[in-house]
């Protein structure tokens, strides 16, 4: 019996076109993860680290190739379709945090919950986007606007929201770039409690330190996929 | 519902935010959905509303008249004896075609109650069966009866109105007795405050009097060559008989009656028979004002398709602001329906809310609108705003909102839109944007300078028909009118009244001179087609018949000939004297002293003299705003009479009354007052106008901002990149300005050019004065509004922090 993976890649490639200039982000990538993985993506800028969690995240679609989701086809998927995957299945925290400026703390965690296609009750929501929040310790400062927090807390907000849907695979771009070593290891201590629950992380990091301290690891280079690198050499 | 009630809120919440630009479309959505709810109600009060007099589609207006060999009529006007003639056939000869029949004839006569007189008043001579057709609601009494007009019983059913504003709202008032032509009349009923009177002759009855008191002589009723235009038959056709049937039997009866009568008549060999003409109620009371209400539901359309249009382009501004937002949702998983609903909610809000500001205009412009035209327009006190008008504002709300959010929306790409938070090459999407911002910038500029040159035309033509002076002193110059309390209209007691009032008057303290004319100087109310000595038509010119005095005391110059002396009024002489630009116009560059021209007879009139234009817009079928005056000798059957003093009216009127307890003072007013009434209609237009321009500027003016604003939308991170590489404010300014002058001046080009073309081209005009300051207007107001809408956002932005404008891309 074949084992499901929860994320499979088979041959995919992405091209991105801008005129007469083609450039080529990813190269015939397969990669599987599976449920409670901790995966680190390294590479130098420019690799493809971000177009790869995009297409992880459905964010984007590829070029060629296929994206298999808890075993289906997403190449085959409606917008609508992809979007309900986004909401249900998947955690996205982006590079900026990409915080919604008009909203407060509270509202911004609750956000995938409002937009989704099966809205919870509001007595449900309420419940899950407190406890969001006090899994990254900001329970008092749910009524803040996003510009009002530092970066480190504006990043565990961004988190909180990921973590909002209960998504089988939390996705992580440069979660630390933006922060001081203080606040980059407080998060990573987050993403590594959160792994030991048994969420499933996929986490595109340049700061080999952090990137070691995931359990399988990937390097990209020009748009090709090495698992397993020797950081050493790198 | 409580998700939908928290959309709602954080829409609400966020246009609070934005109170500019949800200010910018509420009050520009109102301005355009007011207007148009306005012309919509008023076009359906007119055209399609039930009315509720009963059989009110059957009701038809006939009137008589003489018809030539190829079925030209006369005119129009009824004759008594027809009139008469065709109400007797009714239960006889016509009861096949019409269920009932009666007559109206509508006066102005002078009413007096306790020994005082009202001014005069509008009596409606009619019969019974004016009542029994219409079931007119009465507040007080009774219908008059058929008895009533049998026996001539001295009785009369008055209007609410009369009863309310003159009897002052007297309970008691039946069986009180009003003198109307010197005969007491008793009152017997007060009709109800909603009872909606067939507009018939343009002007609402006071009175209804039973129809044997019309006072037309005996001469009037023999007569089948003296039509009165104040007579109507009105019938209540079957409802199988259609109105060219009943037109043509009447016809047919007529002329049985009466043909042998037209054979023996001198008349004979220019007609041939009798004809008669029905119009159905509904077409005798709104077709003069038909095309007006359509004209303008046309122009509020077309301003509401400009409001839109202009909208649209905030609308993208707007979604381009929330771009950002909106990819972070899509990427959190919300489908395009959910993004479309946020839009639209917000949308709905806006227009919700405008929709509502629209219908407070339009109840505005209704209340506006009763004022100016209940006089003029049939059923404008039906006017109100009614389900129609709500349903429409609402319904054209919900689809505006539906289209703007679609179509902003739209221009989301959702495909692509999640990729925006991840992707940092945007120079192509930036490029493309520039190109597309000179392409709408051109067009939506050259647009809206078009509009503004047309808009400030109209303003410029409006302002000259109501401002341009009089070409004299009008400080005291009054018009009155005097006749006999008793009506009989002989010329001779009218002629003698005139000769006893003007040196009465004259020997009055603070009265400067007194002139005995035909017209008003501000009102010619006659006019005739010159013609030149070869019996070619010049053209139609207003006329006045005055004295030699008439001019030096109104100050008016005589530049070349002379005017009028006695020896011309006593002899009647064929002369003539006209007004500079009459002069011009008969002759253009020569001298017209001496030149004979035909008037409508034989007679050759000559030309005595030219005088100095007085200068008075007016009816532009009269062409009055040119002054094209002419000037004939006064002749001894005019009654009006020009007076110039320094007194009030009130003092007058006493000196006038004790002097002349015989005559009657039909009006005593102030030519300014005659000249505003005589613009009424003008008016009309003008507010129209008016209205007209100043949305049309503001629609103008919001679109090129709206345009420039969504360029500057997108531009904002390169200003950013700019600000944040260390280029000063000001400079940043200053560049992005230049860069933009230039589809500016091409498109104000493009628009002077487009008007010349038209007006010069395609018009064929020749005289470009006023056209030219319009041009020059709308150049500069452009200019400045453009600079404006570009100043302003760069100025908003390069004030922010780049740091502050980077979050939120």
């Amino acid at each position: 019996m074949q084992t499901e993976h929860l994320i499979a890649l088979e041959n995919v490639n992405k091209t991105f076109s801008g005129g007469s200039v083609e450039v080529q982000a990813l190269r015939a990538i397969d990669l599987t993860i599976n449920d409670g993985d901790f995966i680190s993506i390294t590479g130098p800028s420019g690799a493809g680290k971000s177009s790869l969690l995009a297409i992880l995240g459905l964010l984007d679609t590829v070029t060629s190739g296929k994206v298999i989701f808890c075993g289906q086809d997403t190449q085959l998927m409606s917008f609508d379709q992809r979007a309900d995957l986004r909401n249900c299945k998947i955690g996205y925290v982006f590079q900026s945090f990409n915080l919604i400026d008009e909203l407060n703390v509270y509202d911004n965690v609750a956000l995938p919950l409002q937009v989704s296609h099966r809205p919870q009750k509001p007595k449900k929501i309420d419940e899950r986007v407190k406890y969001c929040l006090s899994l990254v310790e900001l329970g008092h400062l749910a009524q803040q606007k996003p510009h009002q927090l530092s970066g480190g807390q504006q990043q565990r907000v961004a988190i909180a929201r990921a973590l909002v849907n209960e998504p089988n695979i939390l996705l992580v771009d440069e979660p630390t770039g933006n922060l001081d070593s203080q606040n980059g290891e407080r998060i990573m201590s987050i993403f590594e409690q959160l792994n030991r629950n048994g969420h499933t992380i996929c986490m595109v990091t340049h700061d080999l330190r952090y990137a070691k301290r995931a359990t399988k690891h990937i390097y990209i280079a020009d748009g090709v996929l090495y698992l397993n690198p020797d950081y050493a050499q790198i | 519902m409580t998700r939908f009630v928290k959309q709602c809120y954080f829409a609400l919440s966020s246009l609070a935010k934005s109170r500019s630009y949800s200010l910018t479309v509420c009050i520009t959505l109102s301005l355009a959905l007011g207007t148009l709810t306005f012309a919509v109600t008023l076009n359906y009060s007119l055209l399609f509303a039930p009315v509720s007099q009963k059989n009110y589609e059957q009701l038809t207006v006939f009137t008589h008249s003489l018809k030539d060999e190829h079925q030209i009529s006369d005119g129009h006007g009824s004759t008594l004896v027809g009139t008469e003639h065709t109400y007797q056939q009714r239960h006889d000869k016509l009861s096949d075609v019409f269920s009932n029949v009666t007559i109206i004839a509508q006066r102005k006569e002078a009413v007096k109650q306790d020994n005082t007189y009202f001014n005069r008043l509008v009596i409606s001579y009619t019969t019974s069966e004016y009542f029994d057709m219409l079931e007119p609601p009465m507040h007080l009494g009774a219908y008059l009866s058929a008895q009533d007009i049998e026996n001539k019983r001295p009785v009369a059913v008055i209007s609410y109105t009369l009863w309310r504003d003159v009897l002052g709202l007297d309970n008691k008032v039946i069986g009180k007795t009003l003198m109307i032509n010197e005969q007491a009349i008793r009152i017997i009923g007060v009709m109800a405050s909603h009872f909606v009177e067939p507009y018939i002759f343009n002007a609402r009855s006071d009175v209804w009097m039973p129809w044997t008191f019309h006072n037309y002589s005996q001469y009037d009723a023999n007569n089948w060559f003296v039509p009165k235009s104040e007579i109507v038959t009105l019938a209540l056709r079957h409802i199988h008989v259609s109105q060219f049937n009943s037109q043509t039997i009447l016809s047919k009866l007529l002329n049985s009656a009466y043909q042998a009568e037209l054979k023996s008549s001198g008349y004979s060999e220019q007609y041939t028979e009798f004809g008669a003409i029905a119009t159905s109620l509904r077409s005798r009371e709104i077709d003069s004002s038909k095309t007006f209400a359509l004209l303008l539901l046309l122009v509020f359309s077309g301003l509401l398709i400009m409001a839109c249009s202009n909208i649209y382009s905030l609308f993208l501004v707007r979604v381009k602001q929330k771009q950002h937002s909106f990819a972070i949702q899509a990427a959190l998983g919300a489908r395009r329906s959910y993004l479309f609903r946020i839009t639209f909610i917000e949308s709905f809000i806006l227009l919700l809310i405008a929709s509502l500001g629209g219908l407070l205009i339009c109840a505005w412009l209704i209340e506006l609108f009763k004022v100016i035209a209940n006089d003029y327009i049939a059923r404008s006190d039906e006017l109100n705003l009614g389900a129609l008008s709500w349903l429409f504002s609402f319904v054209m709300g919900l689809i505006l909102s539906w289209v703007f959010a679609y179509a902003s929306y739209s221009g989301l790409q959702y495909q692509t839109l999640v990729m925006r938070l991840y992707q940092s090459s945007r120079s192509s999407a930036q490029s493309s944007s520039h190109k597309q911002f000179v392409f709408s910038n051109t067009v939506q500029i050259t647009l809206a300078t078009l509009i503004v040159c047309a808009a400030l035309y109209a303003l410029l033509i409006s302002y000259r028909t109501v401002i341009q002076p009089f070409g004299f002193d009008d400080t005291g110059l009054h018009i009155m009118s005097v006749s006999a309390i008793n009506t009989e209209n002989s010329i001779k007691y009218n002629e003698a009244i005139v000769n006893q009032v003007i040196p009465l008057v004259e020997q009055l303290d603070n009265v400067a001179w007194v002139q005995p004319v035909y017209s008003s100087p501000a009102n010619n109310t006659m006019s005739i087609v010159l013609e030149d000595i070869q019996r070619n038509p010049i053209s139609l010119f207003p006329v006045n018949y005055v004295t030699g005095d008439y001019f030096s005391l109104l100050g008016l110059d005589v530049l070349s000939g002379k005017v009028f002396s006695k020896r011309h009024i006593e002899q009647n002489d064929a002369v003539i004297v006209v007004s500079q630009s009459a002069a011009d116009l008969i002759c253009n560059g020569c001298n017209v002293v001496g030149t004979r021209v035909y008037w409508q007879q034989d007679t050759q009139y000559e030309i005595i003299g030219v005088v100095q234009d007085s200068f008075l817009p007016g009816n532009g079928s009269f062409n009055r705003e040119q002054g094209y005056d002419i000037y004939l000798p006064y002749q001894a059957w005019q009654r009006n009479i020009l007076v110039k003093f320094n007194e009030t009216k009130a003092n007058m009127r006493c000196a006038l009354t004790r002097g002349l307890p015989n005559a009657y003072i039909d009006y005593l007013l102030p030519v300014s007052q005659i000249y505003d009434a005589q613009i009424s209609t003008d008016k009309q237009l003008i507010v129209v106008t008016l209205l007209f321009s100043i949305v049309s500027l503001l629609l103008a003016f919001l679109g090129v901002y709206g345009v420039i604003s969504f360029y500057f939308a997108n531009r904002r991170r390169i200003v950013a990149v700019k600000l944040a590489l260390g280029m000063r404010g000001a400079n940043l300014i200053k560049t992005e300005l230049k860069r933009q002058l230039k589809p500016l001046f091409i498109a104000l080009s493009i628009a002077q050019a487009i008007v010349l073309v038209v007006w010069f081209v395609i018009l064929n005009q020749s005289n470009g004065d006023d056209l030219a300051v319009a041009m020059f207007s709308s150049v500069v107001l452009m200019l400045v509004v453009c600079l404006c809408a570009m100043y302003l956002p760069l100025k908003r932005i390069v004030a922010e922090p780049p740091s502050d404008i980077f979050r939120t891309l």
